[in-house]
């Protein structure tokens, strides 16, 4: 069931009014079913998948929490470990490792080739599975104690506002809220209510409306030059973001309303003053992942220096692998390595320039100027993110930093698309940008004094009113559901 | 719990005036002839052109020997100059991408069963397998009856609906087209002497999946003729050649189940009649007048074998 569906407008205060109506003990199998009947909603057969990783986690968690020697714990762990990646290889990477595997073969003169085996992608498999593991891995460490009650630990897995695209949760932070008694607050109900207006506006309005624009020019990109491709990718990252973080506000505010809090997983990551910075702010939920789960164990900063760069240089190349089976989404991670390591190598260089232009005395032009930096170097790693195959992302590539901007051909391209339907995107974004950050602190509970009371129905009202007026209605996909 | 209504009343208050004001607003302001809600909401359809006047030239209460319902391969591809030659009065009701469900709408809505002699349903695979989207959007921005533009947005009452209703009356405000039909004839059919000068990419690779609520209404319409003795004829007109023949041959199939079944009057011209597809036609589907004529006499030639007329 997608968020920006009728159904779920049906769904959803459905559940809540069902929620806020039975008795807590009883609280979980209502979420639960409803998670069920969520996930059902796109592909029935897919569920079994879900309790296949529920069943093996549960009981890997209790043989684990039977055992206080490590070296018992460790078969159940790797069980775990082993029956969630199996399950994210078969469906997620196989046909990727396949289809490599036969063109080797047929550079080698090999006249026979593999069969794929193409699975439908079942959609949020790479979530729940690192969600399921994060709990065996913790439990394994010690860190925290087994879920003993099977229906609250399949709840932790399934549970639906979070469950196809995240935030991907902690066991110590999300379990045991599922025990706990929440009962009808206007205050925080009517918070959730707006994080999943905002939500919305965010993917109909922006995201959606985008998307039709870069789909056209990245489908076909050789037909454009570098000023249209550019522009083109200045969007993504618009639409990227409006999508995810729209995905994100609406989970976070559904579940709010219930009185379950979500982690954030955006922290208005474009006004990162650092790549650095930018991944402590953009989908934080699984950058800490990696860190806590990847590059903490592969032994963090705490070793050699070339061993640091090379455990971040890993860290963002299976980040880059976790989003798809395509190279493309390896290279993304790789820029965003290379940029990391490239600003620890070059500290020292950055502060000179400062220096030189005056920069360190005037600190606020200096924070403009690191935030236009940061942003157009993740603007540059989206064309990897985004393009169809290697090829395309090289031409976009090549097409803007050899400046081959085809002015005329751009010119040509923004009056067949329509000026005033371009303007109105970008008014539109730049409305967008500038309610965000208001919208974030509003919703967490830090309202502007200039922002109170009746002000608060006006921009939500306009907000309700650009949703219906401009938004883009239709079953269109959050494109993080496919990761 | 009485605050949460309270406020989300006021706030769907709020959203109302501000939508409305908006649409107002952006009908009023025009770049070019344009009025810019356009720009913004690419889902409306513009007011105007040959279904604006085709649907202000139809008065329903006039007697005539033969209605044309369809997508634009009937306004485009029956002429009602030709069957007024064979002493027949016709009027054409065909509209862009008209859906299966909306000829059904049309057909309950606007024709008068004492009224007319003969209708004639031309048939495009396509139109069965679409959402319906464009046809209802087109309808709904240029019929004259505001009651068959509620009953056409109702059917799925949803928000690209309402919007469409919400431009309907706005657009009433002013009272006239935004542009002016430069092909249109007379009775609703359009002329394009054009033929084909460039290559041109025909329907290909397409299979005949149609949708269950166009199914649904092709079944209403077949038995709504039959209860009120209504005579009728499917018809569907001739293709390119090069045009994909899975596409055709799956669909008549289909059709020549009701043909069996229910015993309804088909004739199917898009393999049976060839035509040139650069000099009877003007793209990959619609006939030009060169190819109408051609397959307007054959169409009349057999209707009066077949005892129809």
């Amino acid at each position: 069931m997608l968020f920006n569906s009728f159904e779920f407008f049906v769904f959803f205060p459905l559940v809540v009014i069902l929620y806020f109506i039975t008795p807590q003990k009883y609280r979980w199998v209502l979420l639960l079913a409803a998670s069920y009947y969520f996930y059902m909603a796109w592909r029935s057969e897919y569920i079994i998948l879900i309790i296949i990783s529920t069943l093996i986690d549960y009981a890997a968690g209790m043989q684990m929490g039977r055992h206080k020697e490590k070296k018992k714990r460790l078969p159940w762990l790797l069980l775990s470990i082993f029956t969630n990646l199996g399950i994210l290889m078969t469906f997620k990477y196989a046909d990727f490792f396949i289809d490599n595997i036969n063109e080797v073969l047929s550079h080698l003169g090999s006249t026979g080739s593999i069969k794929a085996l193409k699975f439908i992608l079942p959609m949020g498999i790479s979530f729940y599975t690192f969600q399921t593991m994060a709990y065996s891995i913790d439990v394994y460490k010690g860190k925290i104690k087994h879920e003993s009650h099977l229906g609250y630990f399949a709840l932790y897995v399934t549970y639906f506002p979070q469950l196809v695209a995240g935030p991907i949760e902690r066991a110590e932070h999300l379990l045991y809220q599922f025990r706990q008694k929440f009962d009808f607050e206007y205050d925080r109900v009517v918070r959730g209510l707006k994080q999943m207006l905002w939500g919305l506006f965010k993917k109909v309005v922006i995201a959606d409306r985008i998307g039709v624009i870069v789909d056209d020019i990245y489908n076909a990109p050789t037909e454009h030059h570098g000023f249209v491709l550019g522009f083109a990718t200045y969007l993504f990252a618009y639409q990227i973001y409006c999508d995810f973080s729209g995905y994100s506000d609406i989970a976070i505010g559904a579940s709010r309303v219930m009185g379950i809090n979500l982690m954030d997983n955006f922290k208005t990551p474009y006004f990162s003053k650092s790549i650095a910075e930018f991944w402590q702010r953009w989908h934080i939920s699984l950058s800490t992942w990696f860190r806590d789960y990847l590059y903490i164990p592969l032994g963090g900063n705490r070793v050699p220096k070339w061993h640091w760069y090379l455990n971040l240089m890993i860290v963002f190349v299976v980040s880059g692998f976790w989003h798809g089976a395509n190279w493309t989404f390896m290279v993304w991670g790789f820029l965003h390595g290379v940029y990391l390591i490239s600003a620890l190598l070059f500290d020292g260089l950055n502060t000179e320039i400062s220096s030189v232009f005056g920069l360190v005395k005037n600190k606020k032009t200096q924070k403009w100027i690191n935030i236009f930096i940061t942003f157009h170097l993740a603007v540059f790693a989206w064309i990897f993110f985004r393009a169809n195959n290697i090829q395309d992302a090289y031409y976009i590539a090549k097409s803007i930093l050899t400046l081959d901007l085809g002015v005329g051909e751009g010119i040509t391209f923004f009056k067949e698309f329509g000026a005033t339907k371009l303007l109105f995107n970008v008014l539109l974004i730049a409305f967008m940008v500038s309610l965000d950050t208001i919208m974030n602190r509003v919703h967490g509970g830090d309202v502007p004094k200039w922002l109170s009371g009746n002000r608060q129905l006006i921009v939500y009202g306009l907000v309700l009113a650009l949703l219906v007026v401009a938004g883009k209605f239709g079953k269109i996909n959050f494109i993080y559901f496919q990761f | 719990m009485f605050k949460l209504i309270k406020n989300s009343v006021y706030l769907l208050l709020i959203a109302v005036a501000f939508y409305l004001a908006i649409f107002f607003v952006l009908n009023q302001v025009r770049l070019r002839q344009w009025p810019v809600i356009y720009s913004l909401n690419t889902d409306l359809v513009i007011e105007g052109g040959n279904g604006y006047t085709r649907y202000r030239d139809y008065d329903e209460t006039k007697k005539r020997d033969v209605i044309v319902m369809g997508s634009s391969h009937a306004y485009r591809g029956f002429d009602p100059r030709i069957f007024k030659k064979n002493g027949l009065e016709m009027f054409n009701l065909g509209s862009s991408s008209q859906s299966i469900s909306d000829t059904e709408v049309l057909l309950k809505n606007m024709v008068d069963p004492k009224k007319v002699d003969l209708i004639i349903i031309e048939i495009f695979p396509l139109t069965f397998v679409t959402d319906g989207y464009e046809s209802t959007a087109y309808l709904i921005a240029n019929l004259q009856q505001d009651d068959i533009a509620w009953k056409l947005a109702k059917r799925n009452c949803g928000i690209k609906d309402v919007n469409l209703m919400t431009q309907r009356y706005m657009r009433k405000l002013s009272n006239e087209p935004l542009y002016e039909a430069d092909d249109y004839v007379v009775n609703g059919y359009c002329e394009k002497l054009d033929s084909v000068k460039t290559e041109i990419n025909f329907v290909k690779n397409v299979h005949f999946n149609p949708k269950e609520r166009d199914v649904e209404a092709f079944e209403r319409i077949i038995k709504f003729t039959k209860d009120n003795n209504i005579k009728t004829v499917f018809v569907s007109q001739p293709m390119p050649q090069e045009s994909d023949s899975t596409l055709f041959s799956e669909f008549s199939t289909f059709i020549n189940d009701y043909v069996e079944k229910e015993g309804i009057e088909y004739i199917d011209y898009s393999r049976s009649l060839h035509l040139d597809s650069k000099t009877n036609f003007y793209d990959h589907s619609h006939l030009n007048q060169s190819g109408v004529e051609i397959f307007n006499k054959k169409l009349l030639q057999d209707l009066k074998e077949r005892g129809v007329l």
